[in-house]
């Protein structure tokens, strides 16, 4: 049995990873695509909340608890920059998605 | 904080499974099946999680995909899985280790405790000795010595001197106390720590007298505030303070 410790991709470019079965899940192509999608709809529907709270926040005054790297997103660009930061990550982790699914299709068809 | 650790996997078991057709060379005989399980190893092992198979052909020499496993394969992958289980040892790192930091917090607390109580009760004690002193008391004290300028802005003490005092007599607000023969002085430029350890012990082995001339100390700002003040100030005397007192007159 080959080394199941280096994720480098083989002769079908695939990597080790591609060789494990957990369950049914490991047969399809879309359980990835899927929780990617679900994960970067909960980052911009959390990107949205915080931009309409901080937009309140700034209209009404008052104090608003910030994590530092909200904070510093805010001292930088102002209210847009942690939700566009946000959307930014949502947007790399659904393409992330995107490409497994078509690698799994790839093997699919193999 | 960093955490270095390890993903490690513990393989459960393996099997030669020759009724089986590989998906991948479509030739009977050669698939392996494996069911293996991945942990987390830091000091010792913990968190497994799920178990996966991983299946071979000697045939083809290839590992055959996950999404390639057809139902004969992943039938005899549920049945082998079904007969292995999660070794208790694999949570070891979760019980052994949270009881160790909880031992060492335990062990920190009750220690903590004991030296608070310890210095409650000495600070009870010496309160009440030094609310009605008797001839022979000890005191381990300093008497602040004098203050010196050292800058515009900044001032020191010096000649601090610290020894122990015998208590010899007592007259009105005056507790009379003549020191011992072995003394430490604090300077600004060579300050003393009291706190470090047998600095106190050190003075008393090496005290073998005590001098002839009482000096009068206030036992009103003795008693209110633990001062261990000249009663007749001279120029730039600072308060000096008592340490800890003891009541035992057979010792010196």
């Amino acid at each position: 049995m080959k080394s199941n410790k280096n994720p480098v991709e083989d002769k079908y470019g695939a990597t080790d990873a591609d060789y494990e079965y957990s369950g049914a899940a490991s047969r399809s192509a879309w359980p990835p695509l899927i929780f990617s999608g679900l994960l970067a709809a909960a980052l911009v529907a959390v990107a949205w909340l915080r931009y309409d709270d901080l937009r309140q926040w700034e209209l009404t005054g008052g104090s608003i608890r910030m994590y530092a790297i909200e904070r510093l997103c805010y001292e930088l660009g102002g209210v847009w920059l942690f939700p566009v930061f946000l959307i930014c990550c949502a947007v790399l982790l659904f393409y992330a998605g995107i490409k497994q699914y078509r690698h799994r299709r790839r093997l699919i068809r193999l | 904080m960093i955490f270095i650790y390890q993903i490690r996997s513990l393989e459960h078991k393996t099997e030669a499974c020759p009724d089986l057709i590989c998906p991948m060379c479509n030739q009977q005989g050669g698939v392996h099946l494996t069911v293996r399980q991945r942990y987390v190893w830091w000091i010792g092992p913990m968190c497994p999680s799920g178990k996966f198979g991983i299946a071979w052909c000697e045939r083809c020499g290839d590992r055959i995909l996950g999404v390639k496993w057809d139902r004969s394969l992943r039938e005899r992958y549920k049945s082998i899985r079904s007969t292995t289980s999660t070794p208790l040892r694999l949570w070891r790192g979760m019980i052994v280790i949270p009881a160790f930091f909880l031992l060492v917090i335990l062990a920190v607390t009750y220690f903590g405790k004991r030296h608070e109580a310890q210095r409650a009760a000495n600070e009870q004690q010496k309160e009440a000795l030094l609310a009605a002193p008797l001839p022979g008391d000890i005191y381990r004290a300093h008497d602040g010595g004098q203050m010196v300028k050292i800058n515009e802005n900044s001032a020191a003490a010096s000649n601090d001197v610290y020894a122990l005092y015998k208590v010899v007599g007592r007259s009105g607000d005056s507790v009379f106390v003549v020191a011992g023969n072995a003394t430490r002085i604090s300077t600004a430029e060579k300050p003393i720590n009291p706190y470090t350890d047998g600095f106190w012990e050190e003075i008393e082995k090496e005290t073998t007298a005590f001098n002839g001339k009482p000096i009068a100390i206030s036992h009103q700002s003795m008693v209110k505030y633990g001062y261990f003040s000249r009663l007749m100030k001279s120029k730039d005397d600072m308060p000096g303070s008592i340490m800890s007192a003891t009541r035992n007159h057979d010792k010196k």
